[in-house]
């Protein structure tokens, strides 16, 4: 867990800037034969103006764009979002059941631990590098129970 | 004289008795006294469709190892059922691995565990091959089942799950649809009758609570 959570640290500083910083970037890990994965995280803008996140790529899938579950009268959707407005000095969660990435197209085998890189383009500063880690979600998604 | 009446007190105090046990064996099979008891226990219990559950009639799947999934399949043990897709990335693998932490939760505290069921409503993209892979990835004890539309209404019908099919506006292909889909987790007796909805977002610690609750209820009635 030590050993997660440092990694973690590390990986939120890498993405840091002045502007903007990506926290906890990860992807559920799938059953090999899917090709769709989620991708979440924390975007904390930290400047004083609005910033909007408009595309994501990454070498390792085909495509990927920004969607939100909703559950409506107990019915799950996912609905697509063009873009992501996160107001200044404020902070963004992507998250399970929420907002993700949806990831498509999965160009090789992913394995809980490996390193993704995922870049972020934003309309008013320049794209962002981050590094989603594969995550088993049994182990995640229960942590998450005992906050 | 003395004789009489002693054999009368006899009399008396026997019919007594036996007209006191006549009255408390109907008392006690009295359906409606019964029923009332066990209604306000129930009324405890959220989400406990009690004392009338629903009773599902036939229905023909296939399971993820190619056998029949039918209603047969469903009685003498506990079930829990979630209907989804494997193409869903986000809301079908969270609910599947927090099932999995379910069983787990259960396991842990000595509770016996149901059998676990994830109902495919996409057959076009999920064929046998595809959903046993990814069933055993969450746990090899799971079942998925699918089949064709028709057999699955019959199933989803009764049980008042959704789904429908939505093309995706910014792909082409006509093989990246999504499905919306209900994301409840249905609870089912070993007499095939549904006994609770658990509605999404679903919270692993209110599932186990409520489950244990249902299935020690409903064992302690029967």
């Amino acid at each position: 867990m030590t050993v997660l959570f440092s990694l973690l640290f590390l990986l939120a500083q890498g993405h840091a800037n002045e502007e903007i910083t990506v926290q906890d970037a990860w992807i559920r890990e799938a059953p090999p034969t899917v090709k769709i994965l989620a991708a979440y995280m924390s975007v904390i803008n930290k400047s004083d103006h609005d910033l909007t996140l408009i595309s994501a790529d990454s070498p390792a899938f085909e495509s990927i764009m920004f969607h939100r579950t909703v559950i409506k009268d107990g019915v799950a959707s996912m609905r697509h979002a063009d873009q992501i407005m996160i107001p200044a000095h404020s902070r963004f969660d992507f998250a399970p059941g929420a907002y993700h990435m949806m990831l498509m197209g999965r160009k090789q085998p992913l394995k809980a631990g490996d390193k993704i890189s995922i870049t972020l383009l934003c309309k008013e500063i320049d794209s962002i590098e981050i590094t989603a880690i594969i995550r088993n979600s049994a182990e995640m998604e229960n942590n998450h129970q005992h906050h | 004289m003395n004789s009489v009446l002693k054999a009368l007190l006899i009399i008396v105090t026997l019919s007594l008795a036996l007209i006191t046990g006549v009255f408390m064996s109907m008392k006690m099979r009295d359906p409606g006294i019964i029923a009332a008891g066990q209604k306000s226990a129930a009324s405890n219990i959220p989400g406990l469709m009690w004392p009338s559950p629903k009773k599902l009639s036939p229905f023909q799947l296939t399971d993820h190892k190619g056998q029949p999934f039918d209603l047969n399949r469903l009685k003498g043990q506990w079930s829990l059922l979630f209907f989804g897709y494997t193409h869903c990335p986000d809301i079908c693998p969270a609910t599947m691995t927090l099932l999995n932490a379910v069983v787990n939760d259960l396991v842990k505290k000595q509770q016996a565990i149901p059998q676990v069921i994830f109902i495919s409503v996409d057959p076009e993209r999920d064929t046998l091959q595809h959903l046993n892979e990814y069933i055993s990835y969450f746990n090899p004890e799971f079942i998925a089942a699918t089949d064709t539309d028709e057999n699955l209404s019959t199933l989803t019908g009764q049980l008042g799950i959704l789904s429908m099919k939505i093309p995706d506006q910014d792909n082409n292909d006509q093989q990246k649809y999504l499905v919306d889909h209900s994301a409840s987790i249905l609870m089912i007796d070993p007499d095939a009758q549904l006994l609770s909805i658990f509605s999404a977002p679903h919270v692993q610690d209110e599932i186990v609570q409520r489950y244990v609750m249902i299935r020690n209820f409903i064992e302690s009635a029967n």
